[in-house]
């Protein structure tokens, strides 16, 4: 047998050779062209026993918008003892069962050893042995202008399908692909793409520069732009994936300045809280100089060195930062998620106490209902000394060292309760998404306003403006302010067209008088909309209501009504230092807010009537707010008041309760 | 089993490369003398359409000096004022000769008064070829030539010849037979009815229409084969012509002449769009109890069809008859389990 088979490639080889000769005694082009047509078939002749049939059972019928081919697709076998590189387009629809066939007919039920969430390829296992494994190029020989060929599976067991194109590209969509313009699309997906000699160069799959996920790209099949992923990164990867667990694109947790891709403004906006970045000392407002010692200078350039990491890989930055002679160098971990932080609440309202009240440690005004400070068995005129061994000296120190722990994290304090000192051990909680059903106010004890006309200070309603500037606010300060307490500030946003002033000051007055919050109503310049640019301008009126009267700064909040909202919203993004909270009835949120900060909490609270049809939209928008960790209350008003019209008693007294405790602990 | 495979393997290697050698080896002609000589052969058709999707042209190929033209079956000949323009520009009317709707091929004639003596393609050879053959596909896509101009060439490569699967329902396409699909963007508007050549000039097919693959769910370029097209070209052209229409059996609901129960198999509730054929149960003293399929185990194919779901496991039971052979392979934890039975006379 084995001798038939020697004899019949001797045979072959001799055909093929005198076939070379006859050929090359033809015309020079005919030529040329009829001997690359030969390379093509023979280029896929010789990988053609290491290109497998995928097929795959059940499984969804529809991801996103792509409906799920139901016909099989291709795999390429990397070793001897049966693990199979594909694409991970190809599982897309969950299967509950692949099957793999060979080209010899062999059929085997496969399992999906891991996916590289990076590379968008996935590895499979099968049990058979001696299966041939194909040549790999060397990177090195990778050139643009050569010859390509993508091959796959899905039509004919015989032979592979045949594609064929150049080398368009390497190192396209950050670093990742080889780009191609043989056609590519679900028919060879995870199939090979291989040169002229039928040497791998690398696995086809879909994808683009501008999103990731198993469908990204699918869209420019066969469209002459087609990716492979390079065999030599394939083969690297392999062992890791071989060991079950899936890879993921490494997160650092920086976001910089400028937009696009051409930007050269490389000042870091953001660095997220927890993020690998922020653990390694980066800070906001540092500029990125270089990445792994390579000098970047626009964000392209940082894409393509990021975004072909993978988690647990390290890069070298380096940064400059401003007061800072010497750039910093750091060398940080990726992680495979940014988990977004959430604070721990250890359920507690503190005393609002007098500037010249000189007593040690925190005293508790109030113990929310269910938290871990209840739990504890924490109560009312308690006063807080130490927080995990930590003096307390202020609400604001303790909020800062409780904000910086999650929930589920344990802690011990040492109280005094009458007088005598108490140890107890809580574990922090959420902060609760709703509104204390009851809160009693805090007594402060009020000056008159003949006392306050003694010391020109302006209480009651009353218009204004900056000096300096045309704009005006109006504000209502409660007529019994007492200076040596602090006050909350509502910011109250109107909605375009309306100031709202005669009803926001008639049915806020009483709430105000009763919580101790300052009402101020900034007037757009044109009453018709608010203008971005006139962010500015609100917050010096904050700021020139801070200078005037004693204001608590955790207590700041913006309210606002309908279209009003979206201009409420910008303020609190843009300004996280200055503002704790936002209310709005009537209104979805349009922008997505930043990432949580336990240095600049955030509280967000919505109340919407029923019969609002942005009622659809604001449902799904408050779910993925929450799932950022951000606190928020949303309350669904059922009667059957006018959907448009401004908010109830009830309403107006519960966000004064959420006001009263924008300052919990 | 081993020594089976190898020669197995070998055999495919052999076909590769026996694939290799049919191409001619007296190959003279190269791309720039095949286009020379295909382009005075197709024409540009103009009829009836213009509507939303549907075209009011299409491309077609000299078949006769006389001036029969080959090209696809399309509602584009619903005209009486159908009219060719040739490459040169000389314009005619024309009229429907025939057509064989299984094939999507149409054969219209050139009305001239005076003797014609055109150039044109000889369907009789009947080549065939495989993957990686390159070829030039020439068609009068999105009406880009008007008058004098010939029409546009592309180039590519043979992906495969294959059976195409369409997408049920989708769209309208009455062949079923094998088709070349091409890496060249062959299949747009006005498209169909052109013709692929090889680079040595040898007639390969006619383009397709714009169709969706079923099984990708994907825009497939394909052309129809000439040596499927040659015998109903021929007959139409000559008058011999019967059509497989009348032959053709009035298309019937699919078989359901058996059920999964009559073999023993109670399948999982079919609740997905595509339930995986699991079976729940199998019944005592059955056919398939006695062949010792369990419960829990997966079928993965019926006779060598992939049963992607439990719809797809009745169709194909369905379609059984009283003595054939019934091989299953079913999935057990990590095996293939295969089992054959004898399938019983139809329970009435």
């Amino acid at each position: 047998m084995t001798y038939t088979i020697t004899k019949l490639f001797i045979m072959l080889a001799l055909v093929s050779s005198t076939h070379l000769q006859s050929a090359s005694a033809q015309a020079p082009t005919s030529d040329l062209e009829s001997l690359e047509e030969r390379a093509f078939k023979q280029a896929a002749a010789f990988v053609n026993p290491s290109i497998v049939r995928i097929e795959t059972v059940g499984g969804q019928d529809r991801v996103g918008k792509i409906i799920t081919g139901t016909g099989p697709t291709s795999g390429v076998i990397v070793s001897r003892d049966g693990l199979i590189i594909s694409s991970a387009f190809n599982f897309i629809g969950k299967p509950s069962s692949i099957l793999v066939t060979l080209p010899d007919g062999r059929r085997f039920p496969a399992q999906v050893v891991a996916s590289d969430h990076l590379t968008m390829l996935t590895l499979l296992k099968i049990d058979a042995q001696n299966l041939p494994v194909p040549l790999a190029l060397q990177e090195n020989e990778l050139q643009v202008g050569m010859w390509s060929i993508a091959l796959g599976r899905t039509f004919d067991l015989e032979q592979p399908s045949i594609s064929v194109g150049i080398v368009s590209a390497l190192g396209r969509i950050w670093g990742k692909a080889i780009q191609t313009d043989a056609k590519v699309s679900p028919i060879n997906y995870g199939g090979p793409l291989v040169d002229i000699n039928g040497r791998l160069m690398g696995i086809l799959v879909p994808l683009a520069p501008g999103e990731s996920g198993e469908t990204a790209g699918v869209e420019w099949y066969d469209s002459g732009i087609g990716f492979a992923i390079p065999m030599q990164d394939v083969l690297k990867i392999i062992p890791r994936l071989n060991t079950g667990k899936d890879l993921h694109p490494g997160l650092l947790g920086i976001t910089l300045s400028g937009k696009g891709d051409l930007s050269d403004d490389l000042k870091l906006d953001r660095v997220r809280y927890g993020s690998p970045a922020q653990q390694a000392g980066i800070k906001a407002g540092d500029v990125l100089t270089r990445l792994n010692g390579q000098p970047v200078a626009i964000h392209s350039q940082v894409k393509q060195v990021l975004m072909s990491m993978y988690a647990d890989e390290s890069v070298s930055l380096t940064v400059t930062r401003e007061g800072t002679a010497e750039p910093l160098t750091v060398k940080v971990t990726l992680v495979e998620k940014l988990v977004p932080f959430e604070s721990g609440f250890l359920g507690i309202l503190p005393q609002r106490e007098s500037k010249s009240s000189g007593e040690a440690g925190v005293g508790v005004r109030y113990v929310f209902s269910k938290s871990a400070a209840a739990e504890a068995g924490l109560k009312p005129h308690d006063r807080i000394l130490e927080f995990n061994r930590q003096k307390v000296t202020s609400a604001e120190s303790l909020a800062l060292l409780v904000n910086h722990l999650r929930p589920g994290d344990s802690a011990e304090l040492l109280l005094s309760r009458d007088q005598k000192p108490l140890n107890m051990k809580v574990t922090l909680q959420s902060i609760p998404n709703a509104v204390e059903p009851s809160l009693p106010s805090q007594a402060i004890p009020s000056t008159t306003a003949q006392e306050n006309k003694q010391h020109k200070i302006k209480v009651g309603h009353f218009k204004d403006q900056i000096t300096g500037d045309e704009q005006k606010f109006w504000a209502y300060v409660p007529e019994n302010y007492d200076p040596d307490f602090e006050y909350g500030l509502m910011v109250w946003i109107h909605p375009p067209g309306n100031t709202m002033e005669s009803t926001i000051f008639k049915e806020w007055k009483s709430i105000c008088d009763q919580r101790g919050i300052i009402l101020v109503g900034p007037a757009a310049q044109d009453l018709i909309r608010w203008n971005q640019d006139e962010s500015e301008f609100v917050k010096e009126v904050v700021e020139a209501m801070q200078s005037r009267y004693a204001i608590d700064s955790k207590r700041i909040f913006l309210a606002s009504h309908a279209n009003g909202s979206e201009f409420a919203f910008h303020l609190a993004f843009k300004y996280r230092e200055l503002f704790r909270g936002v209310a709005v009835s009537n209104s979805s949120i349009k922008d997505r807010p930043p990432e949580t900060d336990p240095d600049y909490p955030l509280s967000l609270y919505f109340v919407l009537n029923a019969n609002n049809p942005l009622n659809q939209l604001l449902q799904p928008q408050i779910e993925a707010i929450r799932k950022m960790n951000y606190p928020t209350v949303f309350e669904l008003i059922k009667n059957d008041d006018q959907a448009g019209g401004y908010l109830g008693k009830p309403q107006l007294e519960e966000i004064g309760r959420w006001a009263d405790s924008l300052d919990r602990i | 089993m081993i020594q089976n495979n190898k020669v197995k393997h070998v055999f495919v290697c052999l076909c590769l490369l026996g694939s290799v050698l049919a191409v001619p080896l007296t190959a003279k002609a190269s791309s720039q003398s095949t286009i020379k000589y295909a382009l005075p052969r197709l024409v540009k058709i103009f009829g009836a359409g213009g509507v939303k999707n549907l075209y009011g042209y299409s491309t077609g190929f000299l078949v006769s000096p006389e001036g029969h033209i080959a090209t696809i079956w399309s509602p584009v000949l619903d005209t009486d004022r159908l009219s060719v323009v040739l490459h040169d520009g000389r314009k005619f009317d024309a009229e429907v000769l025939g057509a064989e709707p299984h094939l999507d091929l149409a054969i219209i004639k050139l009305k001239s008064e005076r003797e014609l003596n055109l150039p044109y393609f000889d369907y009789h050879d009947q080549v065939k070829a495989g993957p990686g053959t390159r070829i030039l596909g020439f068609s009068n896509m999105f009406r880009v030539a008007t008058g004098d101009e010939p029409v546009s060439v592309l180039h590519g490569v043979i992906e495969a010849r294959t059976e195409l699967p369409r997408r049920r329902g989708a769209f309208e396409l009455s062949y079923t037979g094998d088709v070349y699909v091409v890496d060249a963007i062959t299949n747009n508007p006005g498209a169909a009815g052109g013709a692929i050549l090889s680079y040595d000039g040898k007639l390969l097919g006619m383009i397709g229409k714009q169709v969706r693959n079923a099984k990708t769910n994907t825009w497939v370029n394909y052309s129809l084969p000439i040596d499927v097209l040659s015998k109903s070209i021929e007959q139409i052209v000559t008058g011999k012509f019967e059509s497989s229409e009348d032959q053709k059996k009035p298309d019937t609901q699919a078989p359901e002449r058996y059920h999964p129960v009559d073999f023993g198999l109670v399948m999982v509730p079919d609740v997905l769009y595509r339930t995986p054929a699991f079976i729940d149960s199998v019944l005592p003293d059955s056919l398939v109890a006695k062949a010792g399929l369990q419960p829990d185990d997966l079928v993965v194919f019926v006779n060598d069809e992939l049963i992607k779901s439990c719809k797809t496991l009745r169709a194909e039971l369905g379609k059984l008859e009283a003595g054939d052979l019934l091989r299953l392979v079913v999935r057990r934890d990590n095996q293939l389990v295969s089992i054959e039975l004898q399938v019983p006379p139809e329970n009435k």
